[in-house]
């Protein structure tokens, strides 16, 4: 079996907002359309105050409370764990939205359109007429996928294989893999550091994991250790 | 999913912000660009993996965008002025550029100097220097004109990491400095903003040295995303950071010193010089050679004495000669005299911490206890292993961000951190601090090429005469770098590293005894916005409207082209060609271990009329009657790339006489360039770039640090002790009251051997007090800014997705406070405020966060945008308006900073 | 959307609440429709109301559709989706109650009421599947849905009492008293458990709603209700009023329901990570009462007092 998941160190990122910007070029989202965005959250109060930037979207959850409500079935979860909307069944009831409890979906009733009166040539020659009028979500870049795997590459391993905000990360926050095959970047990224997912109370089994701190520095990555020999064998 | 048409992807680079260059590829589809995405192919060559950053995302918006300035204008309107419509309308670039032309051609006679001596034609180019990249062959067209002021600035340099950039080069080639972040495990940061400015290149460095464990505790007033993404955030009273940086080298040196880096210490600084009564090093009388005392001999001896061992502390009886300014000179006979060292030890004594902390609002054992955390992290005597050479191993940096480097109290920061760095070894070895390149110093091709022995075992640097018969009695320039500024240099970089705001100050003022500020007869404005990035902005767009002839290169309209003649719009980033040269070291924290050329090509069709730079800069030469001048610069190299080879290996040089396509010779360059990484074996032009998008050769880690070439050359860094500077400085003093000029009194103050505390914040609220007349009370706040990744300045705020996605970062819609201050004022969150400084007044709207002292203002980025299509209804303040430009917040090298005391009135719901 | 804190949704609007509202009153009057008819009572018209206010309602929702003309897709999800069975119900008691109204047959009357309790209970349970709505998918929900309903119902019939022949018996009047208690008793338990498992924002947004919630939809209908027993008849025009008042109330509540007290999920982070050398920190559940969220908390990080870190390691708390 096959779960494609994704994964947000909190430890690296900055709030940059790349993978926003790459998933609305990969995915030509409308403006105000964020499938994937970054959260500014701040606790505490001043001076003890922490600040920390949150990767959201679709989680590709296991127990789908989207699909479950979906009264056309539109949205359909696939073998390998990602949930998808078919846009020609879709009739924009709008009742995924308000099922989701992450805030994913999203619903556009006109083209895109930056500046309005004034459409631009990439907004024409991105237009999809299809996505108008219907719910949109994350769609973890399944083309990307099927496409890399159909050529015998493997997600979240190679490029073109993988989600274009994974791909776009400058700080290699997001990853994305196979948390059934153990072997996996994000399975081997879950056992070494304490992760946790969102709302996790509300049972929806999320397939989006935030790391938050490693269990303990013998598991912190080579580059502490190698310096460490480094500087023992030369003091 | 609908299915996309057959798409090519092409390579090129953004180089938006100084944080860059990086590389990436554009989708095309049907000739469109669509897409934006990192260069994987490049990942094993490019720091930053092949990735770019938000801004880069950016760009696609900005080719199409609709509000672009699409063909020639020239103004109507003969009145300049906000509230005056110019009445641009289009023409064709015949008439445009033949019309600059002529008023080139004018402006070229007499020498192309004025009555005053001043050059009559000027060019600004903003950006921190990017728009040198975006420039393609202009630079060689400049260079056939004469004598151009650049010196009209728009916050680069004075308002950027000045005193950085001046000190930093002096002391160690570093134009800029960095940590070495994938070595080092402690990072005191004065409020450096990296994760916001320093790119892809940075945040990948500082993201993975966190998840290695490195430490990092960012000293600034407000929460910054850096803030946010450190191990601690220690909120400084502003402009106090001196006062910090005193107190831990107070603790470093009244601790255990046996825990220093002596050897780095003895060997690699000045710390052991003898310094002679009146405050100059004590010299051996024929050589003139500085003494240092030998402790195994007990006898003085000159500093390169072979084989012997300096004493860096005690008191010693002994005689030499001690000289002065110009060429004063003493000899003394058996005084008693201590090392630099010395000196410095009793120069920080009363600087504790218990001081440091009232000055500061910082408690005392915080700041305790980070000097002796970044003591225990320093593992003094460690080595590290680099390309086979052992070098020393000290894993803990020092970094300043901008508000610090700059103004009042940026040379105390400055030597504060470098000293920091010399105690424990730190400075330019693995694990510690480095200079990212060199803009003052030549050959800029490389930090270690640029050294040069001085005399006294430093290296030399270029300053600016201040003898009798060789200091530039009259500047030759409006910002009179040279007159002013020895630390400037006279690099081609020199003059819009000068006090730029003195060029602007001089035209409603002419400064004592100076010539009559005149204005330059032709104006060239490229990349640039004065009239939104700089201080007092009202007085510069004011300033603006009495250039007689302005050439406003134009994206879209904006503030500074709002009072330009002429508009040329020029082919933006993804239409347009350049090869330039990357890697080796560059700023923010761009650390190769590469170097080579990387080509910008077309992947939009050029819209409406726009041109290519370089067509630009040919059709100028061509019709100024100096094509031969311009193609023999751009043979020289002056396109980035030489194209003859001096040492004959090659020539690919471009017949001189006649005109020469946009790809022709770009082809040579990348020839050229081809032929430069392989020795001459290889001589791939256009074709191969456009193909490959960059060609690259290894660059040694080795040069990353400064200090092999140290240890080879046998040099010292000059510290502790500024000897050069207080004899410099003496030497300035006297050749301005020679000159019977006063108004530079206070800054050559800041000529001191070893930095005394000021009351930095005081100078502030004295000088407006003094400038204003009012009652500093009257102004509770401190306003600062700061970066935003999602912005590169005020460049790109009318790119409808970076706004968007900015949103999701707080500090975006308005002016940050803290929130229980607030709650003090019966401020909410969204509520709109009038924000008044001594000089001017703006509206916003409030953001309220923990994160931010309760005494401070923060207003991100640079908005306040009053004519730029879409971003001039964004409603956003700037705290430029309200920033005076005064003599007496410009510090010794010529700048002043990003802040000012405002107050706050509540506006209620009336927006 | 910019916002950290739960926020409106902005999906279903005054047309999503017009099917909750319609199918309220609809299905409240068939019920009334049914017991009259066992008393033997005409009821067509009653019929015939109903159904029509329950088509209104539907009509509504097709309004919302982003791609109307498709709307037949929404029966292909009977096996999970709450929405699918709605359409099912719906489709069955349309034909039910026309044939009911026709052939005057009282089974079938009671059939056709049994169909409207059924398509009120599925709107009930479209609610409670919204899992993203927090005061939407509380358990406490339901039984407001259905007592106003039967308000709402009842409340419509003596308003149209008068015109129809049928004499409002105390029956009727003292049925709305208890009704009007049930609703009231059922909005105090769902205001109460907002209070724990909703957004602040939604909670503010009850208490405006409740102030005038009691007064014109509890009180004044009571005491109508009450002067209309004390008096006795030959005041219709008194129950009429008060169920006038229980009627709109129980749209006014629907219509909030949707479009005030409708404020998403929001954001949650059980932990702030660390950040190099530093320590996690606490919590953050943006705009929910503090000490909300369930997951484990660590204590916050004091950076004031943080040691000195052995190179790579991280202080915890
Ligand atoms: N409030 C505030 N002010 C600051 C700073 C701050 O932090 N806060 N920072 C200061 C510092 S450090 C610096 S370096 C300066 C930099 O300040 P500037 O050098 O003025 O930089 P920009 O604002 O980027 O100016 C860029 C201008 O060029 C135009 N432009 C953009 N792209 C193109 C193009 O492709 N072609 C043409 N022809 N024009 C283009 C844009 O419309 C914009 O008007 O700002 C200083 N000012
Ligand atoms: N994304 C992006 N990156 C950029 C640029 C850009 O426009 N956009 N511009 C480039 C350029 S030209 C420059 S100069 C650099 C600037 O790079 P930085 O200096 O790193 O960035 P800033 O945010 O401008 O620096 C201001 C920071 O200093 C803090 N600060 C203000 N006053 C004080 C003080 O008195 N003491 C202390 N300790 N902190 C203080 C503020 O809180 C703020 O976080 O960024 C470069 N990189
Ligand atoms: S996040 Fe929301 S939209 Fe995505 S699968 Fe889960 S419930 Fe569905
Ligand atoms: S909007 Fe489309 S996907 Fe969502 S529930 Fe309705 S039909 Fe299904
Ligand atoms: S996975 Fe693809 S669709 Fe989802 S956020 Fe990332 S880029 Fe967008
Ligand atoms: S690109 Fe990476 S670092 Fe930037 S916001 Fe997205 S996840 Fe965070
Ligand atoms: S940091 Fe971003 S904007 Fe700056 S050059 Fe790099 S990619 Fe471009
Ligand atoms: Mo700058």
């Amino acid at each position: 079996m096959t779960r494609y998941i994704m994964i947000a160190d909190l430890r690296r990122c900055v709030g940059c907002q790349t993978c926003t910007a790459a998933c609305k070029h990969r995915n030509a989202t409308a403006p105000d359309v964020q499938w994937r965005k970054v959260l500014d959250l701040e606790v505490g109060e001043y001076p003890d105050v922490r600040r920390t930037f949150v990767p959201v979207g679709c989680q590709h959850c296991a127990k789908p409370s989207c699909m479950e409500v979906c009264p056309t079935t539109a949205t359909r979860q696939r073998d390998d764990g990602l949930i998808t909307i078919d846009y020609d069944l879709c009739i924009g009831c709008g009742y995924c939205a308000v099922a989701c409890p992450y805030q994913a979906r999203y619903k556009v009733s006109e083209p895109a359109q930056a500046y309005t009166g004034k459409r631009m040539a990439n907004e024409i020659a991105r237009e999809d007429p299809q996505r108008i009028g219907v719910a949109q979500k994350c769609t973890f870049c399944y083309d990307r996928i099927d496409h890399g795997k159909a050529n015998g590459l493997t997600p979240g391993i190679d490029p073109d294989a993988t989600p274009a905000c994974v791909n776009a990360c400058i700080t290699g926050a997001l990853h994305f893999g196979d948390i059934e095959d153990e072997n996996s970047n994000v399975a081997v990224l879950l056992r070494e550091n304490q992760s946790f997912r969102m709302h996790e109370e509300l049972g929806n089994e999320p397939g989006f994991y935030y790391l938050w701190d490693d269990h303990a520095i013998e598991n912190a990555p080579a580059g502490v250790q190698e310096i460490q020999a480094n500087v023992e064998a030369n003091t | 999913m609908r299915t996309r048409p057959e798409s090519k992807k092409v390579a090129t680079f953004c180089y938006n912000c100084v944080a860059g260059p990086d590389l990436m590829t554009v989708r095309v589809e049907d000739g469109v660009a669509t897409e934006v995405e990192p260069n994987f192919a490049a990942a094993q060559f490019h720091p930053a993996q092949g990735k770019v950053c938000v801004k880069a995302y950016g760009l696609i918006q900005k080719a199409y965008n609709p509000d672009r300035v699409l063909q020639p204008m020239k103004r109507t309107n003969p009145n300049k002025g906000k509230d005056q419509d110019p009445g641009f309308v289009p023409i064709s670039w015949d008439e445009a550029l033949d019309t600059i032309a002529a008023k080139v051609v004018e402006a070229r006679g007499n020498a192309g100097r004025d009555g005053s001596g001043y050059p009559r034609i000027a060019a600004s180019f903003g950006g921190g220097g990017t728009p040198t990249y975006y420039m393609g062959t202009f630079p060689a067209f400049l260079s056939t004109l004469g004598p151009i002021d650049f010196g009209f600035g728009s916050g680069q340099g004075v308002k950027c990491y000045h005193s950085e950039h001046l000190y930093g080069e002096f002391w160690h080639r570093a134009f800029t400095v960095a940590s070495d972040t994938p070595n080092t495990n402690y990072i005191v940061s004065f409020g450096a903003n990296l994760e916001a400015s320093a790119g892809p290149c940075g945040t990948m460095r500082h993201a993975n040295a966190r998840i290695r464990g490195v430490k990092r505790v960012q000293i600034e007033p407000h929460q910054s995303v850096t803030a946010g993404c450190s191990a601690e955030w220690v909120p400084i009273k502003p402009k106090t950071d001196p006062a910090f940086m005193l107190a831990m080298i107070h603790v470093l040196l009244h601790g255990d010193r046996s825990r220093l880096d002596i050897p780095y210490l003895r060997d690699r600084t000045g710390s052991p010089y003898l310094v002679a009564p009146n405050g100059y090093y004590l010299r051996d009388p024929e050589s003139r050679k500085p003494l240092i005392m030998d402790s195994q001999s007990q006898q003085a001896v000159a500093f390169d004495t072979p084989g012997i061992v300096p004493a860096l502390e005690g008191e010693f009886i002994v005689s030499g000669a001690e000289i002065g300014a110009d060429d004063q000179v003493w000899q003394h006979h058996s005084i008693s005299v201590k090392t630099a060292f010395g000196h410095l030890i009793d120069h920080v004594e009363d600087y504790t911490p218990e001081w440091a902390a009232a000055i500061c609002d910082v408690k005392a054992d915080t700041i305790r206890r980070v000097a002796e955390e970044y003591l225990d992290h320093a593992q003094v005597g460690a080595t590290i292993d680099i390309e086979g050479r052992t070098l020393p191993f000290r894993p803990v940096s020092v970094v300043l961000g901008k508000t610090v480097t700059n103004g009042w109290g940026g040379y105390e920061c400055c030597w504060g951190r470098t000293m920091l760095a010399c105690l424990v070894g730190a400075l330019e070895v693995p694990g510690g601090i480095l200079g990212t390149t060199v803009r003052l110093n030549r050959p800029a091709t490389g930090r270690a090429e640029s050294i040069q022995a001085g005399p006294d075992g430093f290296m030399a640097f270029p300053m600016n005469p201040t003898g009798k018969d060789d200091w530039k009695a009259t500047p030759h320039t409006r910002n009179a770098y040279d007159t002013l500024v020895p630390l400037a240099s006279n690099s081609p970089w020199s003059q819009a590293l000068g006090p730029t705001h003195l060029s602007w100050m001089q035209q409603n003022e002419t400064l004592d005894t100076f010539p009559e500020a005149t204005l330059p007869d032709v104006w060239f404005i490229y990349r640039t916005n004065p009239a939104i990035s700089f201080w007092e902005t009202d007085t510069i767009s004011d300033i603006m409207t009495r250039f007689p002839f302005t050439v406003g290169f134009a994206y879209t309209r904006d503030e500074s082209n709002h009072m330009a003649d002429i508009l040329l719009p020029d082919q933006t980033d993804l239409e347009s060609t350049q090869l330039i040269r990357v890697g080796g070291t560059k700023f923010m924290e761009q650390f190769w271990e590469y170097q080579g050329y990387i080509l910008r090509q077309p992947a939009a069709e050029p819209q409406g009329e726009s041109q290519d730079m370089t067509w630009i800069a040919t059709e100028l030469a061509a019709r100024c009657d100096l094509l031969e001048p311009y193609n023999n610069a751009i043979n020289r190299g002056a396109g980035g790339v030489a194209l003859k080879d001096r040492g004959g290996r090659y020539d690919f040089s471009l017949p001189t006489t006649d005109k020469h396509s946009v790809d022709a010779i770009w082809d040579a360059s990348c020839r050229a360039a081809s032929a430069e990484l392989t020795e001459g074996r290889e001589s791939d032009g256009l074709d191969y770039y456009k193909e490959h998008g960059m060609r690259m050769i290894p660059f040694s880690k080795l040069r990353w640090y400064l200090i092999c070439e140290m240890q080879d050359r046998g040099l010292r860094f000059e510290m502790p002790y500024q000897e050069g500077l207080l004899r410099v400085g003496r030497q300035l003093a006297n050749r301005l009251h020679e000159k019977g000029i006063s108004f530079w009194d206070t800054q050559l103050s800041e000529y001191e051997a070893l930095p005394e505390w000021k009351d930095v914040p005081g100078i502030w609220e004295d000088a407006l007090e003094n400038n204003f007349q009012i009652r500093i009370g009257d102004y509770p706040f401190w306003l600062l800014t700061s970066r935003s990744m999602q912005y590169n300045w005020g460049s790109n705020v009318a790119i409808q997705m970076v706004r968007e996605v900015s949103k999701n970062i707080k500090g975006h819609d308005g002016v940050i406070m803290n929130t229980q201050r607030a709650a003090e004022m019966g401020l909410k969150e969204g509520d709109w405020v009038e924000i008044r400084s001594p000089v001017n007044v703006v509206k916003g709207r409030v953001g309220l966060r923990q994160g931010i002292r309760p005494d401070v203002l923060l207003m991100i980025g640079q908005f306040g945008h009053w004519i730029t299509p879409t971003a001039k209804d964004f409603q956003l303040p700037s705290m430029n308006p309200l920033v005076p430009m005064l003599m007496d917040l410009t510090d010794a090298t010529g700048s002043a900073a990003d802040l000012v005391r405002v107050s706050i009135k509540p506006l209620g719901d009336a927006a | 959307m910019n916002s950290i804190t739960p926020w409106l949704q902005r999906f279903w609007d005054w047309r999503a609440a017009g099917n909750f509202i319609g199918g309220g009153i609809g299905s409240g009057l068939l019920v009334w429709a049914a017991v009259l008819s066992l008393a033997g009572y005409a009821v067509e018209w009653l019929l015939l109301l109903g159904l029509g206010v329950i088509g209104v309602g539907l009509f509504c929702v097709f309004l919302e559709l982003g791609r109307p003309w498709r709307a037949i897709n929404v029966l292909f999800n009977a096996r999970t989706s709450w929405m699918t069975r709605e359409a099912m119900v719906a489709a069955a008691l349309f034909p039910l109650g026309l044939l009911a109204v026709l052939t005057g047959s009282v089974i079938l009357t009671l059939l056709t009421a049994l169909a409207g309790m059924g398509f009120l209970y599925c709107q009930g349970r479209i609610l409670q599947a919204a899992k993203g709505i927090p005061a939407w998918r509380i358990a406490t929900l339901p039984p407001l849905i259905a007592s106003t309903a039967l308000c709402e119902g009842l409340g419509l019939f003596l308003v149209l009492s008068p015109l129809l022949d049928i004499p409002v018996t105390v029956i009727a009047t003292s049925l709305l008293l208890m009704l009007l208690g049930a609703r009231f008793f059922a909005w105090g338990r769902y205001r109460n458990s907002l209070t724990q498992h909703a957004p602040l924002a939604c909670q503010d947004a009850a208490t405006q709603i409740n102030a005038q919630f009691v007064r014109f939809g509890a009180i004044l209908p009571a005491l109508l209700a009450i002067a209309q027993l004390l008096i006795g008849n030959g005041t219709p025009w008194l129950a009429a009023l008060s169920g006038l008042c229980a009627l709109l109330a129980g749209g006014f509540v629907k219509f909030h329901l949707l479009n005030s007290l409708a404020f998403n999920q929001g954001y949650a982070i059980s932990h702030s990570p660390t950040r190099g050398a530093g320590r996690t920190g606490p919590s953050v559940k943006p705009g929910w009462p503090s000490g909300h969220l369930q997951a484990p908390v660590t204590a916050s990080s004091h950076p004031q007092d943080t040691l000195a870190a052995p190179i790579g390691a991280a202080e915890r708390a």
